[in-house]
């Protein structure tokens, strides 16, 4: 036996995939093509209560109905609803097509004829969960469910074909339009209707494409699947029509891609490790931010605010008319603290609490600091913390250069000075903005360069260590002839 | 008005202690004579001087503040010294710099692998951030740095600040070490004052023999009975 997976209007279900309030409204989904402008390719229920129906103008459907809403294409959705189409099949078997755009083929040899029901409905109610409405059609042939998949409400079952099969209209076989038109002609309208002319009489008049079409009008075609396999992607994207201005709207839309995304990862016993952050703005620039989650979980509240204090800290010069997250999928793991190591006691939570401090005292002012490899004063970078894995204790500190004297405290930027010095050069007396006084004793110069080969990093300093008071120590910096205070040792 | 009277009678018979609980309590008076008082855990610092002033390290699920009322007392110093000591025992140690004074090139590299390193502006972004940490409660130590920001404003930080701060670090037991110019925490279970006076010819001594020298002195500890300062070192 084989299962039909259809979704029916696949179009219009993947532009409204997040707006699951208008699944119940009139709807229709307009295309550019057509002489008179746009037209109306597919509609939901409600709006073909109101007689709107495919090829109307815009202006045609709303004479009919003055609720009707709008929507154009949106082939990013249309891509990433019929992945999770398959994503969602090939949970429950690994022997899948796909038949065309929203139709997906299943082989069941696996699976018993009487659970067929039961796993059908668990499969609608997972698309559901999506926001993709399926019908579902289970025969003897990949040809034959697709057509009972057309006719579930949202499941069917057919165990004989020919009862099923007598009355549908011939154009639902889709033939030929001239064959079509011969076989009208004969009176010919309904697959019984066809399929009670002698089999071979119907391929001597109409040639090899009758007969395909009679064997497909009697429920006898076989052919095997052309196996299709889902890429390993989890993302969901939102392309808007009319910008975003405030954070709010946009923080509701992440919301609701992270429960696609959480609910899509959970169907496959995976959480979330990392995500990928994409916006895009009016002016066609885009902003792109990776978050690593340091306890990959499932969990959309810890997922979220993980996202919204980035975007606490996030402007943009123009409206948002795009969106896209991606998940970085990982298999859940669970932690055993250890009895003398300090791994965090919830990861999430110290990530969550970076998050907000980021949003405090800005990017960059916030984690590891990492000496550069070079001479210069106060060359450091900083680092995002990474606090995953608890450090060892360590048994013995083999330093590259053993420190000395108390430790500094550093003006950024650091404070101008005057200095007045000696014919050596040894300063005397200082004025600055730290302190001022006469300079008891000055340990120096410490010279030091580097950088010479680039011209915009290239640096020569000249540093001296002064007294001006007992517990006032100083460390002063010369470059081209100007002093200034670096810091003060404490 | 004769009703008045009999309530206001009757409210002060049921106020007045029996003479029952009056004997209770004296019975109670003379066998504990004192509060009983658990002792705190405590969080080692490995440094020696702090260790021993305070019994085992800074107390846990509790403020202690370093007053360092001159520059050169040695407080950039142990602040260095506390982060060699935490990564040496495999510890983290979040630092919440009042002003952007900390100097990562004073350490040793590896050792600042264990730091997370808040740099303010001023001391309301380093309130909030210290806040946040001590909420977090996922590192067991969290330093806050104001001893360079302007007196100015840290008159301005309200006293219920600190009594919040002592009652968040009561909750998720850890330790915080707060720094500063002057006595400012008033919930602070331990204040101590910080008076190493360090001359230009320290800048020749090994850092581990100053840190061994800190002076540090007891200033207030509220469940200790005595109220003398003690001294662990005058070098």
């Amino acid at each position: 036996m084989f299962a039909c997976i259809l979704l029916p209007s696949f179009q219009l279900q993947a532009a409204l995939r997040f707006e699951p309030q208008l699944h119940r409204q009139p709807v229709a989904l307009l295309t550019s093509e057509g002489p008179s402008g746009a037209i109306i390719t597919q509609c939901t229920t409600a709006a073909r209560a109101a007689e709107v129906i495919p090829g109307l103008t815009a202006s045609q459907a709303l004479a009919r109905c003055p609720g009707l809403h709008f929507r154009r294409r949106m082939p990013a959705q249309e891509d990433i609803a019929a992945e999770v189409l398959k994503q969602t099949a090939w949970a429950f078997s690994p022997w899948l097509e796909e038949t065309a755009e929203g139709v997906v083929t299943l082989d069941l040899r696996s699976r018993r004829e009487s659970e067929h029901r039961a796993w059908a409905l668990d499969f609608t109610r997972r698309l559901l969960a999506r926001q993709l409405h399926a019908r579902i059609g289970v025969g003897a042939n990949p040809d034959l469910a697709r057509l009972i998949a057309g006719r579930a409400k949202p499941f069917l079952q057919v165990d004989e074909p020919a009862a099923f099969l007598a009355p549908l209209a011939l154009s639902d076989l889709q033939p030929e339009p001239v064959l079509k038109m011969i076989l009208h002609g004969w009176g010919v309208h309904t697959l019984g209707a066809l399929t009670a002319l002698p089999r071979e009489a119907v391929g001597d008049r109409l040639g090899p494409a009758s007969v395909e079409l009679w064997d497909r009008a009697a429920g006898r075609t076989e052919r095997p699947l052309h196996f299709a396999r889902p890429v390993e992607s989890f993302r969901e994207t939102i392309e808007l029509e009319h910008g975003l201005e405030t954070l709010e709207p946009l923080l509701f839309l992440v919301r609701r891609c992270l429960l696609q995304l959480t609910g899509r990862l959970a169907d496959r016993w995976l959480v979330v490790a990392a995500l990928q952050l994409g916006l895009r703005c009016s002016d066609d620039s885009h902003h792109e931010r990776e978050f690593i989650i340091p306890d990959p979980t499932g969990d959309v509240d810890v997922l979220f605010r993980v996202v919204q204090h980035y975007f606490e800290t996030l402007r943009t010069e123009t409206t948002v008319v795009g969106l896209e997250l991606s998940a970085r999928p990982a298999e859940p793991v669970g932690q055993q603290f250890g009895m003398f190591q300090a791994s965090l006691k919830n990861p999430n939570g110290f990530a969550e609490t970076l998050a907000r401090l980021t949003a405090i005292v800005g990017p960059n002012r916030l984690g590891t600091p990492r000496i550069e490899s070079t001479h210069r004063p106060d060359a450091f970078t900083m680092h995002d913390v990474d606090f995953r894995t608890a450090p060892a204790p360590v048994a013995s500190v083999a330093e590259d250069s053993p420190r000395y004297g108390p430790a500094l405290r550093r003006y950024r930027p650091a404070l101008a000075a005057t200095v007045l010095c000696d014919a050596s050069g040894r300063p005397l007396h200082l004025e600055s903005a730290a302190a001022r006084g006469h300079v008891h004793s000055a340990l120096g110069p410490w010279r030091g360069s580097g950088d010479w080969w680039e011209e915009k990093t290239t640096w020569d300093e000249e540093e001296w260590d002064i007294e001006i008071a007992p517990g006032q120590i100083l460390r002063l910096g010369r470059s081209a002839s100007a002093w200034r205070v670096v810091g003060g040792y404490d | 008005m004769n009703t008045n009277i009999f309530y206001l009678c009757s409210s002060v018979v049921s106020v007045l202690p029996s003479s029952k609980i009056i004997e209770l309590r004296s019975l109670l008076c003379e066998r504990f004579p004192t509060a009983p008082v658990s002792p705190r855990a405590s969080t080692p610092t490995g440094l020696e001087p702090v260790d021993a002033l305070l019994g085992g390290g800074l107390p846990r699920g509790a403020l202690t503040e370093i007053a360092r009322q001159q520059p050169a007392m040695g407080a950039a110093l142990l602040v260095q010294g506390l982060l060699l000591e935490a990564w040496k025992r495999g510890q983290r140690l979040a630092l919440v710099d009042g002003h952007d004074r900390f100097d990562p090139t004073g350490q040793a590299a590896p050792a600042l692998a264990a730091l997370l390193w808040v740099r303010s502006d001023n001391a309301t972004q380093a309130i909030r951030s210290a806040d946040l940490l001590l909420r977090d409660g996922n590192l067991p130590l969290v330093v806050l740095d104001l001893t360079d920001n302007p007196v100015r404003e840290l008159r301005g930080i309200p006293s219920a600040t600190w009594f919040r701060f002592q009652r968040i670090a009561e909750e998720n037991d850890l330790s915080c070490l707060i720094l500063t110019p002057q006595p400012l925490v008033t919930s602070a279970e331990v204040r101590l004052s910080l008076s190493s006076a360090l001359r230009l010819t320290s800048l020749d001594v090994p850092r581990s023999d100053l840190l061994a020298q800190l002076d540090l002195q007891v200033l207030r500890r509220r469940t200790s009975t005595s109220s003398a300062a003690i001294t662990a070192f005058a070098g």
